[in-house]
């Protein structure tokens, strides 16, 4: 029953070719996807320049803390960047927590985790080049020195590997902790042990791939 | 338990697709108002500069006005108290001339006086010698004709041996 719960279910097959099945984690996410569309649409309603309500303010207060953070790893220059990075901490987030709803979290499937490390991966050596252009790129491989050009390619691709596993085993290790605590007490034990797997730990890790994400961003841009 | 498949593609497009309705329907309007009222702000903080300068301005105009009317002032009492020297300087200047005039006109009048005086008396001396001479001379010369006028008298007065008792 535990290794059933481990395991990522296929929820549907696509019926071309052999079949491609789709996973929960997809499926979640598009869950996940609807609701934050839907509240964002809900949210951003009548949104007033002047006497905004409280609704609003609570909005544009939870916004700009995020925005400033970033604006504060990222610099000047990174401003492009943030939407993107705002939209993974709020998909990681809920996906993280999502596990109270009854789903399995999202990000204990590797797939999904991979697929976000692989985005930073591109996304951080965009940033790369945008900043310094192709060749000014290229150069950067050598500093501070030319010896060094092994471990900084090496470096393209660990720095996302790390992220990737970082979050995947946390996640997985929460969800494989409650699936072990409920099974040995499904009655008020779990509540302190969901609040720390779940909501601490998973709001940490968002935060934490976030912020190494626009960390190595910014390293790159410097 | 753990395999990598096309599922990582789909998160990839799903990751995407999040990525840009969020950014459509949640990042963009939010942040649009943040800086539309940052601008506002921004705006009214400067237009109150604005006006606070303009304030700071006109009482500067103000002060200098009142500063400049007040030298003004006093450069105009100064410059009347000037001219009214400069007049009481001209007007005693004029008085003393003007007597220094009277003076010299006096003094020049006497003394044409004196000399038409003197020349008259002179005249009149002349005139006097001259009459006294003549008399002189015609006592000289008319000593037939006082002897005549003499005889003439007697004639007609009578011997005075012949009526002598008269």
């Amino acid at each position: 029953m535990l290794k059933e719960e481990l395991n990522c279910e296929t929820v549907f097959t696509i019926p071309i070719g052999k079949g491609i099945p789709v996973f929960e984690s997809v499926a979640v996410t598009w869950v996940i996807m609807a609701v934050l569309v839907v509240l964002s649409l809900i949210l951003v309603r009548n949104l007033k320049v002047e006497n905004p309500g409280k609704k609003q303010l609570l909005l544009e207060a939870g916004i700009g803390a995020l925005r400033n953070f970033f604006r504060g790893i990222l610099g000047e220059d990174g401003d492009r960047y943030i939407p993107y990075m705002m939209t993974v901490i709020i998909y990681l987030g809920v996906s993280n927590v999502s596990g109270i709803f009854g789903v399995k979290p999202p990000t204990k499937d590797l797939n999904v985790t991979l697929a976000l490390a692989v985005m930073s991966m591109f996304l951080i050596e965009y940033c790369g080049i945008h900043k310094k252009g192709l060749k000014g790129f290229f150069k950067s491989f050598l500093d501070p020195i030319p010896v060094m050009l092994p471990m900084n390619i090496m470096e393209v691709l660990i720095r996302p590997t790390a992220l990737c596993f970082r979050l995947f085993g946390n996640i997985l290790g929460g969800f494989v902790v409650m699936a072990l605590v409920e099974f040995v007490c499904p009655a008020i034990l779990p509540i302190p042990f969901s609040l720390y797997f779940d909501f601490f730990d998973g709001f940490i890790q968002a935060y934490i791939f976030v912020f190494l994400t626009s960390m190595f961003m910014k390293e790159t841009m410097e | 338990m753990i395999q990598i498949n096309l599922n990582l593609v789909f998160t990839i497009i799903n990751l995407l697709v999040l990525y840009i309705l969020m950014k459509k329907f949640l990042f963009g309007p939010v942040i649009r108002i943040m800086d539309q009222r940052k601008e506002m702000i921004d705006q009214q903080f400067e237009e109150a500069k604005k006006t606070e300068d303009r304030a700071n301005q006109l009482q500067k105009q103000y002060e200098n006005a009142l500063k400049s009317a007040k030298e003004e002032s006093y450069q105009i009492v100064e410059q009347a108290k000037l001219e009214a020297k400069a007049q009481a300087e001209r007007t005693a200047e004029e008085a003393r001339v003007q007597a220094d005039q009277l003076f010299a006109k006096a003094q020049a009048d006497i003394a044409s006086e004196r000399e038409y005086a003197m020349r008259q008396m002179q005249g009149e001396i002349g005139k006097l010698a001259m009459e006294a001479a003549a008399r002189i001379v015609g006592s000289q010369a008319g000593e037939e004709q006082d002897l005549s006028m003499y005889d003439q008298f007697i004639e007609k007065a009578g011997d005075p041996d012949d009526n002598g008792s008269c």
